[in-house]
């Protein structure tokens, strides 16, 4: 069984358009999508109403909940496009019609699954909170803290945008890096495919796909969308904003 | 954004049917009302200076099974009136009966000229967004020819995809064609049916911009920057070269005596850098078509101020009216000429050779002049002109003789086209601000003054040339000559007035101010930008309102 995680989307319509085209010619038979499907990008609706078109199985990100919560107090979501911290969610809550916000809201924190007999555990950040991250280089001791009496066969998650997998004490943890939007310097989008014996045994390994950048940053910047610059999109970096 | 002009194209590839596509937006979710298709044959028209398309509309007669209508596509929608009559390709003045009242007003007196003609077949469907937005989806396939040519073989060999918010949130038109775009990979055009077919068929939209490779920068080395001046003006050309040689429109003529014009002015300025040798020998050929396009369009000018004439003079101005109609048959003959010329192996060979000019790369490691940036260059050349203009004009005066006067007016064309060739670079996209601005519309005056100068000198000694030879060939009444002095006696008029209006009119030019901007082009002025400064004489001498003129 071929199981493809994707995660940090981040509005990117055309990056997400890719990893399904991707997950296609490779004959997924599942797609799973770790969180932060909005913000930063100038597509939030696109990517939800495709994620929703092909029933993609997701769970919330940290953004995706920031945008829901400023959805609490809709009059301040003017004001938090101002400031710099809270700009990328206010938009995207901005931008987002009433059926996209509730589907969004509906959206579970994480997601549990018997694949080929294996334990699959699927996070946003990691199993402590959706803010938390976990990065290539973790150790054995700082895992089983984060995993605590839970240990799946396999750990998937997102947040960090820095794509691994690695066999840390028996579990396979992977980390789908961003699809939308990359930081460690290659500006391709990234995704994990599983294969899953019958076994129990899982494969794993990252893929980077290739996506059109230009269309992205003509829109960002048609749309007014806020929070990433167009050389981000370009390198594969972050840029500090002067 | 406004709905209704909310409109989006994409390219529909060979074999894309618009029923799959219908499908994956169904299970996008959007909802569909059934399909309407129907199968046209349509000819566009428009100004030739396409007035039409500038302002959002396009004008055409679609010939269907049911009979011919009228359409007129604009921001707000179509409008349709029936069309009676045959499909004829030629140029259609826009007061001609059933012309929609629309089109008339967007033509503003200038002739609607065939542009294209398609073989459609239509496919449209209104659509509902998920947020209850409508839009309208049209895929039409189609095959295009220009106006009197035999179809291509092949049909529909073009697809085009047209997207349109109907009612509701413009957010729903950007995540449709977000979606065509990106989900459905079809390719983005930036024009409708009529834009795609003239780009496939090469023909050059009436009146559109010049494109942005061939736009000037102030960085452009001269070497680049005269190569990018004959490639736009080879493309204005190109672009009037049809509609002269089957005569659609009298200003297809004009345009490309024009540009034949600017051209040979720019060949000159950019000698230097383009390779005088090649430039001198491109100058002689476009001397021969010039010749041949001034001798139709002067007769073109001559013909409509005698009419012009022949109205103000009433009774008196039968005289007139004989005149332009006999002028008219001149053209006839010079008119063939200029159409054999401009099919001729000769002008092609020309047009090759100023495009192959136009296009070739500009030297890699560029000396002296050839390197210098236009922001640099172009100041030192305009004043060059600027000279020979304020030396000449600050001589003439109420007295002066035609012949310097013309010699004044070929100057100051020289001056305007340097200036114009780089004023985009001068040109400050986010401000607007444009320097050279005041001082081409105070030339222009001066020049369009001289200019009627001229033709009025020129008329006094044609006319009776003309009458004289007439009446040898028995063409005209002997007795019809008393009224000749009348129509002499306007063209003296004219003379009398342009010249007692120059006096004003230089003085609005030879402005220190204008002159300082000037100088100040490209930042610091060099010594050579006093140029304008030096006599201290700025006052033409003896300037008298109203002086009288003998010619």
């Amino acid at each position: 069984m071929r199981i493809v995680f994707l995660s940090d989307i981040h509005a990117n319509f055309p990056a997400l358009c890719r990893a399904l085209e991707w997950a296609q010619q490779n004959r997924a038979d599942r797609l799973i999508c770790a969180g932060d499907i909005v913000g930063h990008g100038p597509h939030p609706t696109e990517v939800i109403r495709l994620l929703v078109e092909q029933r993609i199985e997701t769970i919330l990100g940290n953004v995706d909940r920031k945008v829901l919560s400023l959805l609490e107090s809709p009059k301040k979501l003017e004001k938090h496009l101002e400031k710099k911290a809270h700009a990328p969610a206010a938009w995207a809550a901005l931008a987002l019609g009433e059926a996209e916000r509730a589907w969004l809201a509906a959206l579970p924190r994480e997601i549990r699954l018997t694949a080929g007999g294996a334990d699959v555990w699927v996070v946003h950040g990691s199993p402590l909170s959706d803010t938390d991250s976990i990065y290539p280089s973790i150790t054995a001791q700082a895992l089983a803290a984060k995993l605590g009496e839970n240990r799946p066969r396999v750990l998937v998650c997102g947040h960090s945008h820095v794509p691994f997998t690695r066999e840390i004490a028996g579990v396979r943890v992977v980390n789908c890096g961003s699809a939308g939007r990359p930081v460690d310097g290659d500006p391709r989008g990234a995704l994990a495919v599983c294969d899953f014996s019958s076994t129990g045994r899982a494969h794993c390994r990252i893929v980077r796909f290739a996506y059109p950048v230009e269309p992205v940053i003509a829109d960002l910047e048609a749309r007014g969308a806020r929070g990433i610059l167009p050389q981000e999109y370009r390198a594969g970096t972050t840029v500090k904003d002067e | 954004m406004e709905t209704g002009t909310v409109i989006g194209w994409f390219g529909l590839p060979a074999g894309s049917s618009p029923s799959r596509l219908l499908r994956t937006l169904l299970r996008a979710g959007y909802l569909a009302d059934p399909p309407t298709v129907s199968r046209y044959e349509c000819l566009f028209l428009e100004t030739q200076d396409g007035r039409l398309a500038k302002q959002g509309y396009r004008l055409s007669i679609r010939q269907a099974r049911h009979g011919a209508r009228w359409n007129l596509s604009g921001p707000g929608g179509d409008s349709e009136e029936p069309f009676e009559g045959g499909i004829a390709f030629r140029s259609l003045s826009p007061e001609v009966a059933g012309i929609p009242s629309g089109a008339r007003e967007l033509a503003s007196g200038r002739l609607l000229i065939p542009l294209v003609r398609l073989r459609v077949f239509d496919w449209a469907i209104r659509l509902q967004s998920q947020s209850g937005s409508a839009l309208q989806l049209r895929a039409e396939r189609f095959a295009a020819a220009p106006p009197g040519e035999a179809w291509p073989k092949g049909s529909w060999s073009h697809g085009l995809l047209t997207v349109r918010l109907l009612e509701g949130d413009p957010g729903e038109f950007l995540h449709i064609t977000t979606y065509l775009r990106d989900r459905l990979g079809l390719p983005g055009r930036t024009g409708d049916a009529c834009g795609t077919a003239l780009q496939a068929l090469g023909i050059p939209e009436p009146g559109a911009p010049l494109p942005a490779n061939l736009m000037l920068r102030a960085e452009d080395a001269q070497s680049l920057a005269g190569r990018k001046v004959v490639g736009q003006l080879a493309l204005k050309m190109r672009a009037n070269v049809k509609g002269t040689l089957v005569d659609l429109d009298p200003e297809y003529l004009h345009d490309l005596r024009v540009s034949t014009r600017r051209l040979r002015s720019a060949l000159r300025l950019f000698a230097e850098v383009l390779g005088p040798r090649r430039c001198g020998a491109l100058r002689v050929e476009l001397n021969w078509i010039a010749q041949l396009l001034g001798a139709v369009r002067d007769l073109d000018v001559f013909i409509l101020n005698l009419r012009e004439q022949a109205q103000r003079l009433g009774e008196a101005g039968i005289i007139a009216e004989i005149l332009a109609e006999e002028l008219g048959r001149q053209r006839a003959p010079e008119q063939e000429a200029l159409a054999a010329a401009l099919a001729s192996r000769r002008f092609h060979d020309l047009m090759r050779r100023l495009e192959t000019l136009a296009s070739s790369p500009p030297p890699r490691d560029p000396r002296g002049a050839q390197g210098a940036p236009v922001a640099q260059a172009a100041p030192a050349l305009i004043r060059r002109a600027q000279k020979r203009v304020l030396k000449l004009g600050r001589t003439i005066g109420p007295d002066t003789p035609a012949a310097d006067l013309h010699r004044l007016r070929i100057l100051f064309k020289r001056l305007r086209y340097a200036c114009e060739f780089f004023r985009e670079a001068f040109t400050d996209p986010g401000s607007d601000s444009d320097p050279l601005a005041d001082y081409i519309l105070a030339m222009v005056r001066f020049q369009d003054c001289l200019g009627e100068h001229q033709d009025a000198v020129v008329a006094m000694a044609r006319i009776q040339e003309l009458a004289k030879d007439m009446v040898e060939r028995g063409a005209l009444a002997p007795e019809r000559l008393l009224d000749l002095g009348s129509l002499i006696q306007v063209q003296r008029e004219i003379v009398r007035d342009r010249r007692s209006r120059l006096g004003k009119l230089w003085a609005q030019f030879d402005r220190r101010s204008v002159r300082r901007r000037l100088a100040a082009l490209g930042g610091e002025a060099s010594s050579d930008s006093r140029v304008g400064e030096v006599s201290g004489a700025v006052s033409p001498r003896g300037w008298v309102a109203g002086a009288a003129f003998q010619p």
